[in-house]
């Protein structure tokens, strides 16, 4: 630690809207060389309270404050005016997507430029002459770790990874030598081997003598790079503390709950809590919900493979005409009651194997069957009446339900191909059982899509799913938009479908600690190949591949 | 915050204007009986050209008949021309704008080069065209105006088509195994509707427009008949001695188009919101 200055004080912060109140006497302090990690689930008030450090605040808040010092300055009476000689100077803000946050229009070192035009010559403040400032812009850019930054700097957003993006929009912060940065959600829309480099260039800042308020929803990602965590939930700050002491013995019963949601990589004392969820999950489902075929199928397991993808292969042509292969020479058997997890980054091939598994879309290579059957390649007329059999749960069910569809409405539309159930009756008395299966409350059954919460719409989904009775549920991202403590309950549910209903699941995710809690099996993949699949907790533990390898040991951590 | 509160109010008045002069123009066009209680085609020649007074708002025209009147009467014709050519271009461009958005690429790239060469040409010479072919009458003018909005919804259609077509819930029928005509029936078109219904909302305007232009040439109903278009072009000649014969027409043709375009361009904000 260089040293212990105070660099941003805060202290009975409250935030209303009309009536309302979003954020309710907030109290905190952020040192020189220290990160404080703000922590908690949508709609907790966390990115208000980090706004207002920018005064930033959206309009129609009231703010009413009893303390804001930033950088020893007292900004409590600070017009919008003040805000934009201290925002850049004083105070950085790094936000979750570089993509919207870099004007696409301008090259990064523009946008890094700027800042030092704005503000003048880090360090000194001074105005600075145009040539000194395109080095100025190397040397910001070479301090964030991004290689070749004189090139760079000559690109455009659209031109740079993610990573180096969110790279250049930290060296855009920092160009004006802040004493302070706040980041809300800097590494959400990143991958899991990206997340951790750029959580070692803000860990590295932090040790140059950097006050870092970090803002996410995701305590494993924090805990390695924050010295204090406050844990904030509707609106308040229920907890906070030194992170390993609110991580390991945490205080208030809502961390309790986060903790014990937060999905982890099996190894370590959380193996068995992780083994103890999947023995008793907190769902019990009556074979009714699948009530007639439930009984034969799990006598059926382990035989004949249920889906089954040899050598598929999926080219698409990129813009200059040649071909990528977006999937190439996969082969996947599924049987009955199975759980297979597809791990990869983005831009890995994952989803359009799920496409292709689905019959969304026909592989250009090799072939699929669903129950011996051939599955890809043949007229969707003949794919159209054992569609039922294999079912989607995407990661935007908003967008999968027709937003003039009630609950009721959507559920039935699973119901169509049922020729048992023909009349009215039958057919809302199934619902209400499909809804109850999922544990949604009947009365929601009015209710339209936009009027539901996250979780809520998921259960939806799989209910709808649920409905033609299938026997494979292709699983893409289903809990990625979710908040942990919603996720656990999904994946509870999906957890006892398999268990009590003899679904198999093909779960696709980037969270490997999301796939070692539900699947039995996995296979990674990169750049539309699988690299190495297996048995999860032999992969997990034992990675052989060394891409495997990277991305176990890049997903964030608990102590 | 005090500006744009008085900003808004002042927003809210103008449509609320628009929308009051739309249920006015419409009560006209249903019971025109309720205005006025004179006769639209009664002559009186002892009050030829006579300018606006008590009991006459309007005035009176060259054979003694009472302007107001006439434009009362004359909304159902206005307003029936332009919603019915409205609403059966509004049919026709869904039909074929939904088809041209499912068919195949080639099918859809031959349909919509026909659109495009149609929507080179300005609608009103497309519907001078139309009553060319069709010979002059009201109903013709109906059908010409409604034939040259045609392709703009066909447009409008296969655009919500195509995005539609990829949304989520479609695919998600799909995979249930839906049947893709209950998909596009169910599902595609009730969702292409709403923008459609707006812009349609502006259409009317324009078609009221087009219609009464199309009269003005003599080419709609003849007189005596009491056709907005028509007063406007009767009075015309009259505007040195006579200026109320033509102006109160042309007062109510301008500001039943701007009131339409001002509702339709307020749906479609809503629209757009909804997101």
């Amino acid at each position: 630690m260089i040293e212990n200055r105070e660099v941003v004080r805060i202290s009975g912060l409250t935030v209303r809207f009309g009536q309302t109140v979003v954020v309710d006497s907030v109290s905190l302090s952020v040192a020189a060389a220290e990160c404080l990690a703000i922590v908690g689930e949508s709609g907790s008030g966390k990115t208000l309270t980090a706004r207002a450090l920018l005064g930033l605040l959206p309009d129609g808040a009231s703010v009413a404050v009893d303390e804001l010092v930033i950088d020893g300055v007292d900004a409590r009476r600070y017009s919008q005016r003040d805000w934009r000689r201290i925002r850049g100077a004083r105070v950085g803000l790094v936000s979750q997507d570089a993509l919207v946050s870099l004007d696409p229009l301008r090259r990064v070192g523009a946008e890094v430029a700027e800042v030092i035009e704005i503000h003048g010559a880090p360090g000194s403040g001074e105005r600075m002459p145009r040539a000194g400032i395109a080095d100025t812009v190397t040397g910001m850019l070479a301090r964030v770790a991004v290689p070749e930054p004189a090139e760079r700097a000559r690109q455009y957003p659209h031109e740079l990874s993610g990573g180096l993006r969110q790279r250049a929009l930290i060296a855009s912060a920092l160009a004006g030598e802040p004493g302070i940065l706040i980041a809300d959600e800097p590494t959400t829309a990143l991958d899991v081997t990206v997340q951790a480099q750029v959580l070692d260039l803000l860990a590295g800042l932090r040790r140059d003598g950097l006050g870092i308020v970090v803002i996410s929803h995701d305590l494993a990602v924090v805990s390695g790079l924050a010295d204090r965590v406050a844990v904030m939930k509707d609106g308040r700050i229920v907890e906070e503390g030194v992170t390993d002491e609110v991580l390991s013995r945490p205080q208030h019963p809502y961390t309790q709950m986060l903790l014990a949601a937060a999905p982890r990589l099996g190894d370590g004392p959380f193996a068995d809590r992780v083994a103890a969820r999947r023995r008793s999950p907190s769902i019990e489902i009556t074979p009714g919900a699948l009530d007639t075929a439930a009984g034969g199928l799990l006598d059926q397991r382990e035989s004949m493979p249920l889906l089954h993808a040899t050598g598929l292969g999926r080219d698409f042509r990129r813009p200059d005409g040649s071909l990528r292969s977006a999937v190439d020479d996969v082969s996947l058997v599924v049987r009955a009651g199975a759980s297979i997890g597809v791990v990869g980054e983005s831009g890995s091939g994952k989803t359009t194997l799920a496409r292709l598994l689905l019959a969304f879309d026909d592989p250009n290579r090799g072939s699929v069957s669903l129950e011996g059957v051939e599955w890809s390649g043949v007229p969707e007329r003949r794919r159209r009446s054992r569609r039922g059999d294999i079912q989607l749960i995407s990661q935007d069910p908003l967008g999968s339900f027709d937003p003039r569809y009630t609950v009721a409405r959507i559920v039935a539309e699973g119901l169509r191909g049922d020729a048992r159930r023909t009349s009215p009756g039958d057919r809302a008395a199934r619902i209400r059982q499909l809804l109850d299966s999922v544990g949604l409350d009947a009365s929601l059954e009015s209710r339209r899509p936009h009027e539901l919460s996250g979780g809520q719409r998921q259960r939806v989904a799989i209910a709808r799913a649920l409905a033609s009775e299938p026997r494979i549920l292709v699983c893409d991202e289903p809990v990625s938009a979710l908040d942990v403590s919603i996720q656990a309950t999904i994946i509870d549910l999906l957890n006892a479908l398999r268990r009590d209903l003899g679904v198999a699941l093909v779960f696709v995710s980037h969270d490997l600690a999301v796939v070692a809690q539900l699947c039995d099996e996995v296979v990674v993949m990169k750049d539309g190949r699988v690299v190495e699949g297996g048995a999860t907790e032999r992969v997990f533990r034992h990675p052989e591949h060394p891409f495997t390898r990277a991305l176990v040991a890049a997903m964030p951590r608990m102590p | 915050m005090s500006g744009g509160l008085t900003g808004r109010l002042r927003g809210r008045v103008g449509l609320i204007a628009a929308a009051l002069l739309l249920v006015v123009v419409a009560a006209m066009a249903v019971a025109p009986w309720i205005f006025t209680p004179l006769d639209p085609l009664a002559t009186d020649t002892s009050q030829v050209l006579q300018p606006p007074a008590w009991g006459r708002p309007f005035g009176t025209d060259q054979t003694g008949r009472d302007v107001f009147t006439r434009v009362v009467y004359g909304a159902s014709y206005s307003l029936g021309v332009g919603a019915g050519a409205t609403a059966a271009a509004l049919v026709v461009g869904i039909i074929v704008g939904t088809l041209a958005g499912l068919a195949p690429r080639v099918i859809d790239s031959v349909a919509m080069r026909g659109v495009e060469i149609l929507l080179a040409f300005p609608e009103f010479l497309i519907a001078l065209f139309a009553i060319a072919v069709l010979g002059p009458g009201p109903v013709n003018v109906a059908t010409a105006v409604g034939v040259a909005a045609v392709p703009a919804y066909i447009r409008v259609a296969r655009a919500e088509t195509l995005v539609v077509r990829r949304s989520g819930y479609v695919e998600a029928a799909r995979g249930l195994g839906v049947h893709p005509l209950r998909v596009a029936v169910a599902h595609i078109v009730p969702n292409t509707l709403r923008p459609l219904g707006v812009i349609a909302t502006i259409g009317i305007g324009t078609t009221i427009v087009a219609a009464a232009g199309l009269s003005f040439l003599g080419l709609g109903p003849q007189d005596p008949t009491p056709e907005w278009g028509l007063l406007l072009s009767g009075g015309r000649n009259l505007l040195g001695q006579a200026w109320w014969v033509a102006f109160f027409p042309g007062v109510l043709i301008t500001l039943t188009v701007v009131s339409a375009t001002v509702v339709g361009r307020r749906l479609r904000r809503a629209g757009e919101g909804r997101a």
